[in-house]
């Protein structure tokens, strides 16, 4: 495209009275003007409604799926430890938790650094991503 | 109007009302967007819809590096090509240009377009017929008000580029106008 036609987009989209070929500068006027219309196409006044709708019950969906898996997950890791109780006839004893007692200051900071997790994770992440 | 970071937090808390606002602010951005790069007029407001549940769902991934309205635009272009990528419908990037621009030049000139419709509606029917990125960087451009930096944050194409099409585009279009018109009318 020539340095001539480029000047005279220029001056016409400035408002600057352009300077050339008659014809060219009224073909541009016709173009711009017409470029400047919105396009046809327009969404009904229901849109947001309907878009506010979908999102709410994508976001239920979304909701009852991770429900849904997670106690899938949970059920199977019940399976799993039943299974596995069974197959080592593995009987419950205090003993193992007789020797803990000496490490109370060690339980005591991994249940608090555990709830530390927990609340940062809910003020920091999942506060940005928790929608609907 | 609400400050785009009150709109955005709000939207994150769980606000319903803050999203359906956030709609309606930007409805007509991007109906023009999916309305001028769709052909099918079928298609255009599910399109629509898709988009704002794409912003709904990838809102806590907005940074604020641009305005809500660009990020927005963004997502509406890519979805539309990418619609157009599924159907594979024209597309075309600048090395077609020449090839494009010959064939538009060359095509059936019905004197029947013009009885039928005023100049305005016959342009426009011009640009329907231009690849799509012409199509979205003149809708950018001349509807919404974009500056060039935010058309190139929402095409993706470097400002160069950007302004070659805006320019060609323009200038195929005034070519055409004026082969359809012929200079008496013009005059």
């Amino acid at each position: 495209m020539s340095t001539y036609e480029e000047e005279l987009q220029k001056n016409l989209e400035e408002g600057k009275m352009p300077v050339g070929d008659e014809l060219d500068i009224k073909a541009y006027q016709h173009v711009f003007d017409a470029l400047e219309r919105e396009p046809a196409f327009s969404l009904p006044s229901t849109f947001a409604d309907q878009v506010v709708n979908l999102a709410v019950r994508k976001h239920r969906r979304n909701t009852f799926k991770e429900y849904f898996w997670f106690s899938f997950g949970m059920f199977l890791l019940l399976i799993a430890f039943v299974i596995a109780v069974a197959l080592t006839d593995f009987r419950i004893s205090a003993g193992i938790f007789s020797g803990l007692s000496s490490y109370k200051g060690l339980l005591i900071f991994g249940a608090f650094f555990i709830g530390l997790l927990h609340w940062l994770d809910k003020q920091l992440i999942r506060s940005k991503r928790t929608i609907g | 109007m609400i400050d785009d970071r009150v709109l955005v937090s709000r939207v994150l808390s769980g606000d319903m009302h803050a999203f359906k606002l956030l709609i309606k602010q930007h409805e007509r951005l991007v109906a023009h967007m999916i309305g001028r790069l769709v052909k099918n007029k079928e298609e255009r407001e599910e399109l629509c819809q898709d988009v704002f549940l794409k912003v709904y769902e990838k809102l806590g991934e907005f940074s604020f590096q641009s305005k809500l309205s660009t990020w927005i635009a963004t997502i509406a272009y890519r979805h539309a090509i990418n619609q157009m990528r599924k159907k594979k419908m024209l597309l075309s990037d600048i090395s077609e240009v020449e090839s494009f621009a010959a064939n538009f030049m060359e095509e059936e000139n019905p004197e029947s377009l013009l009885a039928e419709h005023d100049l305005n509606d016959v342009v426009i029917d011009l640009l329907d017929k231009l690849p799509a990125p012409y199509k979205a960087v003149i809708t950018l451009y001349h509807v919404d008000g974009m500056s060039y930096p935010d058309i190139v944050l929402v095409t993706g194409m470097p400002e160069g580029t950007v302004k070659s099409y805006l320019f060609r585009a323009r200038n195929l279009l005034k070519e055409k106008v004026m082969k359809y018109l012929g200079k008496e009318e013009l005059l």
